[in-house]
């Protein structure tokens, strides 16, 4: 069984958000400040003018981990929040009470509240849409400008992103939470 | 907007639409949401989410800013709900950016124009009366009570054709317009060039025989100055630069008086003070000259005029610590950038830049720029400025007739011209795309030379997108018919007079279009759907408005046209034979009216669809397969299906290495000489220096206490035309003026408090945002906002318009606008 | 088989009261306070779960606060009493039945500020029971509160109709106690994204200020109902509140400096900004810990009127404990990167104040349990036997 995950070669990122939009036209999701599965961190770039940190103005795209070991999912009383069997973590609105604990759980802010159903949602890889549909890329991957995205099966060997987090250093957010994300960076 | 409806129409009007798609995402709920409801202003929802069930998917290409990337939209029951990137495409390479992706919302945004519509009220005012598209053809042709048609124009203006404007704004669908405005005959024709990339286009011109691309897939050292290709995207450039920079391969050297998003994917950032480029690039002219960096050989094999201009730089003593006192920049660093780009050559690039003007000096800038270039040979070679092929495409029919009447195009010649002084008072040169600041100028201050009374529109703002908004309205109240063409209600559609709403690109077929570069290639845009409400593509409004006019304009060209008369005299009088015997006429007055009448019938360009021109147009030259694949596939080349192979999930190979046209001339300019035009002594004649030096007035200059104001981009908007896409708003509420940390401060202003831009022209209120990415000697607000059309639910007063507040200055040579010699002054309120 | 041989009510029941100033004050307080609670309601039914001031970063609210408060209440006066029967302690006997019943109602109070905070009560009621997970202390939390809840309701019965094994529920009724609140305390020590309160502090604290409450509302109940023959009790009991008030001082001292010790980010702007805030320092900590601390301590041994105004600050500062546990967790962002160029930096998220909605609904509870009190006082026959 496949066990996606995502590399992000995120020196690459602009700072567009065409994924942002992708991502919402794609799940139909809500208009809104914080209703979004993705976003962009934009770093304040550190400094006086003229002599601004070039290094510190770094575009960190970022979205759920789907956690291998996800602290949403063990807090989840109902198990709304279930990962299936491609290690994606997604939310079942049927079961989900809006306790609102994973939320409180989950170090990366990855989740929010959908108005319409009043239920907890997040960044699924794209599972009801594209990737049930037989694609293999996800909204926020295919439409990236600069190509900052690989989503693949971290399972597969022969499979880009397994060849990518291979040969190329990488890192991931808040590693030391032991949460162990499958969203690696790579440097 | 007031519309007064009739209650008929209206409910047509609504039948029509819900017939459109019928499941629980239809186009009536998407419209129902129009409603500024929820916690935030910003409506629930107007996406749709796509489904796993049955889909069409229509190859098409995006409108929402001038690249046109290939896309592919997905259509289930009707309504469009996704935009994917189509990976076909050479020059887009598979991607969509924030606005390709909401397109969607351009095409269902509830404010859209959806029928025709006259003026009723007064002249700004916003009041308009829907009618049918008739009515609003007769109401252009003989006009109503409240403006003049053009039958009535044209007779008393004597048939003088020039007697109406046309301008337009760039899309794909403009030389379908531009067929009307050649038919038609006026020589008034404006269009966004003076507003944009005149200068630059024009000076890589003249010098390089052409306006290159940059190789940026192959270069190693890059100079991005005063271009942002990280929020103004340009295909394939942007795609390509940032995955190389931050040492993975090429090395990019961002000059910007402000630190944009490129300044931040850069290796390095000079912060240069605005519209003093042209100082450093003459220093790092002098450094290369002084230190003998640049390929001798390729100036000795290429370049015409070198030595006249090799012995100013050396002369005036353009040194980099004389550019440091001008540019703020350090002479260190300025020594560094010419041995750098030097050592990297060809491989280097100075890359051209596309944007509007910005300094009065421009011209000589980008000239100098050019002729830098060609110091390191990286011209039409692989890794530098390249040219690429262009695959021809078949031609079609149109009209160009010759009136006799028609005035010369409306500039002023300055009535005492002096050797070596420019011949108009607008500028030095007149374009195709003309001036538009002067012209509009000089109407508004009655210096034309003939009455201008009427004009047409086309995919254009003017209201927004040149400086000084109060000559622009100006101008549109005194135009005694102004007919728009637009999808949306502009601020310029509010002082038309007639309204004709244009379908937008997902709604038709456009004119196939060729795209040159180093992997060239055919692209056409598939209707993705049918047109929506009352609108109709370019093709069968100007159908429609021709069948209507032809004629009776034609009546009129008999009347006053004295070659015309002459024509028809000659084909219906009795000549003298060989044995001097009277021979009759072979036609009647009828039949020679009638053949004559087909070099002045309008209609002609507009007699095809889109999609009959486009298949005859490739047809005639690649064959059945070309039009097959670009109808299923929107883009063809030659040896596409052999050539066009995914290398990895997100890239694609589209041209092998070695098929890629990198050199097409050798490794030369593509001027006539084929070589660089390094001084021009043409310039030299109307006043413009004919190789680039330095003048004292280029000097930057704020006066204490007052701030230089600069404008650019984002890559969420395009301009003023995406300010009511709500999804895009989504993104950037409103914009922010950027005001550096420290002064903000001093004058106690803090994020979110409103601030009065103003100038000696007017003022604008945004909010500000204080950053260290701006000087203190400047500030930064991104263009498109603050319109004033009631109209537009969310553009609406929304954030400040740059061009209340922008003087209208216009650099010397073609009379564009030059946008950051504006000093302005802020206060909070 | 007769009702009456598993409830205790009245044969006569009257609503009436003694009408003095302060049972007057009380009257008015309570009608207030259930007008209020009444409001937040149909707030809450017009315009869902909109009406909360929650948001995206702040998921939590005052309703959790609340509940928690509540909760902890009905603890410390159930363990109390559940103790006095399996202890067999003598001083507390008199106080058993009206302790049972009223911790009972702080219960009932408590689910009342839970069911409006979870959003879909009933699909938490189905699927907790039906899809459970076993790593979740809010599921933990739904076995063990109705547990908990029939124990004490079955204690209660066993011991005033004197039926069945009374000391064997009396003891489960104690264990389920224990567990609830520890799971309480578990849901905020478990999560390891929040510095503020992961670790082992709450669960103890949580029991530690759970029995004070319980102390706490027999005091208050001493007086208002004026029940002389609780004073025996409260004073005993006054003196095992001085261990876990200074056990609980203790506690805050040590974890302000461990908490600020070396800078940990995410935990010391969190401890700085709660333990350096007028709610900390004024309110629970001088109110609730140090006033009835030193009134217990230094105060007179027989008389218990000041001790009585104590234990209405010291519930006070229960309250705001809860609060700002609430607020510590949340205060500091986890997205600390902007997510829009026009923004400012996150930075700590203090803006957030209850709404109306969710004030009425917490506080308003407080008269809506006081009401109840009132309505078991009176119709169930909660004194002993003489």
């Amino acid at each position: 069984m496949a066990r996606y995950g995502m590399a992000l070669d995120y020196k690459n990122c602009i700072n567009c958000k065409a994924c942002e939009v992708a991502c919402k036209e794609e799940n139909g999701i809500l208009l809104g400040a914080d209703k979004h599965r993705i976003w962009v961190g934009v770093n304040d770039v550190a400094g006086e003018w003229p002599n601004l940190d070039i290094v510190s103005a770094t575009f960190q795209p970022s979205q759920c981990q789907h956690c291998d070991d996800a602290p949403c999912q063990e807090v989840c009383p109902t198990q709304a929040t279930f990962t299936n069997e491609h290690g994606v973590v997604l939310v079942d609105s049927d079961k989900c009470i809006l306790c609102t604990y994973c939320m409180t759980a989950c170090p990366y802010d990855a989740r929010y509240v959908d108005d319409r159903t009043m239920t907890v949602d997040k960044c699924t890889f794209c599972t009801d849409t594209r990737l049930a549909r037989g694609e293999t890329t996800t909204a926020c991957q295919n439409t990236c400008p600069t190509k900052v995205r690989t989503f693949g099966d971290l399972d597969d060997p022969e499979s880009e992103i397994s060849v990518l987090l291979r040969t190329r250093e990488h890192f991931s957010l808040k590693e030391n939470l032991g949460t162990k994300p499958k969203l690696f960076y790579l440097m | 907007m007031q519309v007064e409806v009739s209650r008929r129409r209206f409910l047509q009007g609504t039948v029509a639409m819900s017939i459109v798609g019928g499941s629980a995402v239809s186009a009536t709920n998407l419209f129902a949401s129009s409603e500024k409801e929820s916690h935030s202003g910003v409506p629930k929802s107007i996406t749709t989410k796509t489904g796993t069930g049955e889909a069409t998917e229509v190859a098409t290409l995006c409108e929402m800013c001038v690249n046109k990337c290939a896309a592919v939209a997905r259509v289930e029951n009707g309504v469009v709900t996704k935009l994917n990137p189509n990976p076909m495409f050479p020059k887009s390479r598979n991607m969509l950016c924030p606005r390709g992706n909401a397109g969607i919302q351009a095409l269902y945004d509830p404010d859209r124009l959806k029928f025709p519509m006259i003026r009723i009220g007064e002249k700004g005012e916003g009041k308009f009366k829907r009618v049918s598209w008739e009515e609003a053809y007769e109401a252009i042709l003989n006009g109503t009570d409240k403006f003049p048609g053009m039958a009535k124009i044209l007779e008393e203006e004597e048939d003088n054709r020039s007697s109406f404007l046309f301008c337009a704004g760039e899309g794909m669908a403009e030389h379908t317009y531009k067929q009307f405005f050649l038919a038609f005959g006026s020589a008034n024709w404006l269009n966004h060039g003076s507003i944009c990339l005149q200068t630059v286009s024009s000076a890589y011109g003249v010098t390089l025989g052409a306006y290159p691309q940059a190789d940026l897939d192959n270069a190693e050292y890059i100079i991005m100055a005063g271009a942002n290709r990280a929020e103004a995207i340009v295909t394939p450039d942007t795609m390509d630069a940032f995955k190389r920079t931050k040492g993975r391969g090429a090395k990019l050297v961002c000059i910007d008086p402000r630190f944009t998003n490129t300044a931040a994917k850069a290796d390095k950032w000079l912060a240069i003070n605005p519209g003093t480029d042209l100082a450093f690039v003459l220093a790092l002219t002098y450094v290369v000259i002084t230190e003998e960096l640049y390929n001798k050989k390729y100036v000795e094999e290429n370049f015409n005029g070198f030595d006249d201009y090799k012995k100013s730089v050396l002369e005036e003593k353009y040194t980099p610590e004389w550019a440091s006192k001008i540019t703020g920049l350090k002479a260190s660093d300025i020594y560094e950038v010419a041995r750098e780009f030097m050592a990297h050559a060809p491989r280097s690039v100075y890359y051209p830049g596309r944007r509007s003007t910005f300094a009065n000096s421009d011209f000589q800038l980008r000239r100098a720029m050019a002729i830098f270039q060609g110091l390191g040979g990286g011209i039409d070679a692989k890794g530098g400025l390249v040219f690429g092929k262009k695959l021809k495409l078949g031609k079609h029919a149109g009209v160009e007739p010759l009136y006799a009447q028609a005035e010369a195009r409306a500039v002023e010649k300055v009535k005492k011209r002096e050797k070596g002084k420019a011949p108009y008072t607008d500028c030095a040169i007149v374009t195709g795309g003309g001036s538009w600041l002067t012209w509009r100028n000089r109407y508004i201050e009655n210096r034309m030379p003939y009455k201008v009374r009427g004009m047409f529109v086309y995919k254009h703002n003017p209201m927004m997108n040149m400086p000084n908004t109060k000559k622009t309205a100006e101008m549109l109240k005194k135009m005694e018919l102004v007919v728009t063409i637009d999808t949306m209600p502009s601020d310029t559609v509010m002082y038309a007079d007639v309204v004709l709403p244009e379908a937008t690109y997902l709604e038709r077929t456009d004119p196939v279009k060729t795209f040159a570069g180093v992997e060239p290639s055919i692209a056409q845009r598939n209707k993705v759907i049918d047109p929506m409400f009352e609108t109709k593509p370019v093709m069968e409004i100007m159908k429609g408005l021709t069948e209507k006019i032809s004629k009776p304009l034609w009546e009129i060209t008999k009347k006053f046209d004295e070659d015309v008369q002459e024509e028809l005299a000659d084909a219906t009088k009795s000549t003298i034979g060989e044995n001097n015997e009277t021979v009759a006429p072979t036609k009647t007055l009828a039949q020679a009216e009638a053949e004559l009448y087909k070099d002045f019938d309008l209609t002609i360009p507009f007699r095809h669809t889109q999609e009959e021109v486009n298949e005859h147009m490739v047809k005639s030259v690649y064959g059945e397969e070309a039009v097959k694949s670009l109808h299923e596939h929107g883009v063809f080349y030659p040896d596409m299906d052999k050539y066009y192979k995914p290398i990895s999930v997100n890239m694609h190979q589209y041209y092998p290495e070695n098929k890629k046209y990198y050199t097409v001339n050798g490794g030369r300019p593509k001027t006539r000489s084929k070589k660089v035009e390094c001084t021009i002594g043409s310039l030299a004649k109307k006043g413009i220096d004919p190789f680039p030096k330095w003048k004292d007035e280029y000097e930057f200059k704020v006066e204490e206490g007052k701030f230089r104001l600069l404008t650019g981009r984002h890559a969420q908007f395009t301009q003023s035309g995406t300010a009511n896409n709500a999804v895009l708003r989504d993104l950037i509420m409103e914009n922010y003026v950027w005001i550096n940390r420290r002064v903000a401060t001093q004058k106690g202003i803090k994020f979110g408090d409103m601030i009065e831009v103003s100038s000696e022209i007017g003022s604008t209120r945004l909010k500000a945002y204080p950053t260290e990415k701006v000087a203190p000697h400047t500030i930064f607000f991104v263009h498109g906002f603050g319109e004033e059309s009631e109209a537009l639910t969310w553009a609406y007063k929304n954030g400040g318009n740059d061009n209340a507040v922008i003087k209208d200055v216009t650099e010397p040579v073609y009379g564009a606008a030059s946008m950051h010699e504006t000093n302005v002054e802020i206060r909070k309120v | 088989m007769k009702l009456h041989d598993y409830v205790p009510y009245r044969e006569n029941i009257s609503f009436g009261f003694e009408k003095t100033p302060v049972t007057i004050a009380l009257a008015g307080l309570t009608i207030g306070l259930i007008l209020f609670y009444l409001y937040g309601v149909f707030n809450f039914f017009a315009h869902g779960h909109h009406a909360y001031n929650v948001t995206r970063e702040h998921p939590w609210g005052f309703l959790v606060a609340s509940y928690e408060f509540f909760v902890a209440v009905a603890m410390g006066s159930i363990v109390t009493a559940a103790s006095g029967i399996f202890f067999d302690l003598h001083v507390i006997k008199p106080l058993i039945k009206r302790l049972l019943v009223f911790g009972l109602l702080s219960l009932f109070a408590g689910f009342t500020a839970f069911l409006f905070e979870v959003g879909h009560p009933v699909t938490m009621v189905i699927y907790t029971a039906l899809s459970g997970n076993a790593t979740s202390a809010l599921f933990w939390l739904g076995v063990f509160y109705p547990m908990f809840m029939l124990f004490s309701m079955l204690t209660f019965i066993s011991y005033a109709e004197k039926v069945g094994p009374t000391k064997i529920f009396a003891l489960f009724a104690i264990i389920f106690a224990n567990s609830s609140v520890l799971t309480a305390g578990s849901i905020f020590g478990l999560l390891n994204t929040r510095l503020f309160s992961s670790g082992i502090f709450y669960q103890i604290e949580f029991m530690a200020t759970a029995i004070l409450g319980g102390i706490f509302l027999l005091t208050l109940i001493t007086v208002m109902f004026g029940k002389d023959e609780f004073i025996e009790a409260v004073v005993a009991l006054k003196k095992v509140s001085i261990a876990l008030l200074s056990l609980l001082l203790i506690m805050y001292i040590v974890r302000y400096l461990t908490g600020i010790y070396g800078s940990v980010p995410g935990k010391v702007e969190a401890i700085q900004h709660i333990y350096q805030s007028t709610n900390f320092i004024v309110f629970e900590l001088g109110l609730g810990i140090v006033l009835p601390l030193f009134v217990a301590a230094f105060g007179s041994q027989t008389k218990i009127g000041a001790f009585c105004i104590a234990s209405f600050f010291g519930l006070v500062g229960i309250m705001f404990s809860r609060i700002n546990l609430v607020e510590g967790i949340q205060v500091v962002p986890l997205q600390t990167m902007k997510i829009k160029e026009y923004q400012e930096v996150p930075s700590l998220i203090t803006s957030y104040t209850p709404s109306i909605t969710e004030l009425g609904i917490g506080i308003g509870a407080i008269g809506v349990f006081i009401l109840f009190m009132f309505i078991a006082d009176r119709v169930l026959e909660l004194d002993d036997e003489l």
